[in-house]
């Protein structure tokens, strides 16, 4: 076990440095020890090397360790989030027998706090989509760390659905098949009814609606017709409309939220 | 940008409506006003802070009795970098009733008169600059914090803005066309106010944003009268002539 620090701004500079360079060779794991690099945090939290089996998987891990810190601190810490990234960095960008590694965007790896690719970083947004939405983020988080897909990227990229529990909650009821514990079948792809057409779906009810404030089976309700074959194959033998409501509402209220449901309501 | 029109009949509540105020101990008051909108009694009042993808949201009573029902406390969020949002939602339907976007607690705003374009001095590694959209939806220029004096040469130094600005222009209009799918005539948002000010550039209207070549062409004639405002080729023609 390795107590959690934070990189100091020198430290995030490195190890962005390191990653712009190409991430060649060895992580600088020196950073997460140094005290000229890195700092403690509030509370005494402690990470081990695991290998996780998705960024569901991390993500739980994650929000059960993390439970000390003030979320306030913790949620646009990039410190401690590029610490956490360079702790698990062989695992989230594996180097090849030549040491390449086959990196993306540095969002992914290192915060870009201000900008609109918060979304992007693996290992803050595995925390958060779990910290936010439990077990209805499944469905967007069942790929490898090392990989970015476009469900992830419609649900979790777009701040029209992924802050709104109510709208996750009806994706998870759209695109999770419960039985198998999979992404169902299609749901990857770009076709009507597919979560990209659901963000658009969000985007524009949301200059009409505030989904917040409404009932699972209104939003649904709402959804076109092209969204009918995924609300179908979750109950083949009954009537799509009814197990509709009644899954998304069991879905909701499993992860202790409800349609309107907030944090101070 | 698909439609224009607001078609929905939601009402925008105006800024001087409403106040937020931040408190030392982390809560905030929100003042709100909203009598003779012509909103029904019953629309419910929710205040929403939010950063990013993280939203705490605050019910605030009627359109008949506005006060909030809960402490108007902050768990998730400093209210140091929130934004704030005030909706008027029909409690039966979910509909929104009337809306206000993208407030600053009172003392953090610009007094009235707002940037069109922020900028801001970053380490953003082997790039000059670049332009990026923030959570808000406002664009921002970025200049590398590596460049001495950044944030005075792109104020003065008329071949730093020469080599940015129409580039950077170019670059957000792109950006908000890409990024927003619709927008509204009476939209506060940074979108519609941009394309106000490219509108009266170009002193055409808008292209259906659908039509892809339309719209290209549209940002290129708001790009050209935005240069030919500026003395930028002058500023550029003085530089190339006097290192030679």
């Amino acid at each position: 076990m390795v107590a959690v620090r934070r990189l100091n701004d020198q430290g995030i500079h490195e190890f962005r440095e390191w990653l712009e360079g190409g991430a060649w060779g060895s992580a600088p794991h020196e950073l997460l020890t140094s005290p000229l690099k890195s700092e403690p945090l509030s509370a005494a939290i402690d990470v081990e090397q695991r290998s996780f089996s998705s960024r569901f998987d991390l993500g739980q891990y994650l929000n059960e360790k993390l439970q000390l810190l003030p979320f306030t601190n913790m949620a646009f810490d990039t410190g401690l989030w590029d610490w956490l990234t360079l702790f698990w960095f062989d695992q989230i960008a594996a180097p090849s027998a030549t040491g390449k590694r086959n990196l993306r965007e540095i969002a992914r790896y290192s915060q870009d706090s201000g900008g609109r690719r918060w979304s992007r970083h693996v290992v803050r947004m595995s925390w958060l989509s779990v910290h936010n939405h439990g077990d209805n983020a499944r469905y967007f988080l069942s790929t490898g760390l090392d990989r970015h897909t476009d469900v992830l990227e419609q649900i979790a990229g777009q701040q029209e659905i992924f802050g709104s529990r109510a709208a996750v909650a009806l994706g998870a009821h759209l695109y999770w098949d419960k039985t198998a514990n999979v992404l169902k079948r299609g749901a990857g792809g770009k076709s009507a009814g597919s979560p990209r057409r659901l963000s658009r779906f969000m985007k524009q009810i949301r200059m009409t609606y505030d989904p917040e404030a409404m009932q699972p089976e209104q939003l649904v309700e709402l959804l076109p017709r092209e969204f009918s074959r995924w609300r179908e194959k979750q109950e083949p033998q009954t009537s799509a409309a009814p197990a509709a409501k009644g899954l998304l509402a069991r879905l909701m209220k499993r992860n202790g939220t409800s349609a309107s449901a907030s944090s101070n309501q | 940008m698909r439609s224009r029109i607001n078609s929905t009949g939601r009402k925008k509540i105006q800024r001087d409506r409403i106040a937020i105020l931040p408190r030392e101990d982390g809560r905030f008051v929100c003042d709100l006003d909203v009598a003779n909108l012509g909103l029904p009694p019953t629309g419910r009042i929710v205040v929403e802070a939010h950063r990013q993808s993280i939203t705490e949201r605050f019910d605030f009573g009627t359109v008949a009795d506005p006060a909030p029902l809960t402490a108007l406390s902050l768990r998730q969020l400093d209210i140091e970098d929130v934004t704030f949002r005030v909706k008027i939602v029909d409690p039966e339907s979910g509909r929104l009733l009337a809306r206000a976007d993208r407030l600053l607690p009172n003392g953090h705003d610009e007094g009235g008169r707002r940037e069109l374009l922020t900028v801001k001095i970053k380490d953003i590694g082997p790039e000059p600059w670049k332009v990026e959209i923030d959570a808000a939806g406002e664009p921002v220029l970025i200049l590398n914090d590596a460049i001495p004096a950044a944030d005075s040469r792109i104020m003065s130094d008329a071949l730093f803005q020469a080599l940015i600005l129409p580039a950077a222009f170019r670059q957000v209009l792109h950006l908000l066309w890409a990024e927003n799918e619709q927008l509204e005539q009476d939209d506060d948002s940074p979108a519609s106010r941009w394309l106000m000010f490219a509108q009266a550039l170009t002193n055409r209207e808008p292209p259906d944003w659908d039509a892809s070549d339309d719209v290209v062409e549209w940002i290129d004639i708001a790009c050209k009268a935005f240069a030919a405002q500026h003395p930028f080729m002058m500023a550029f023609k003085e530089a190339v002539n006097g290192g030679s």
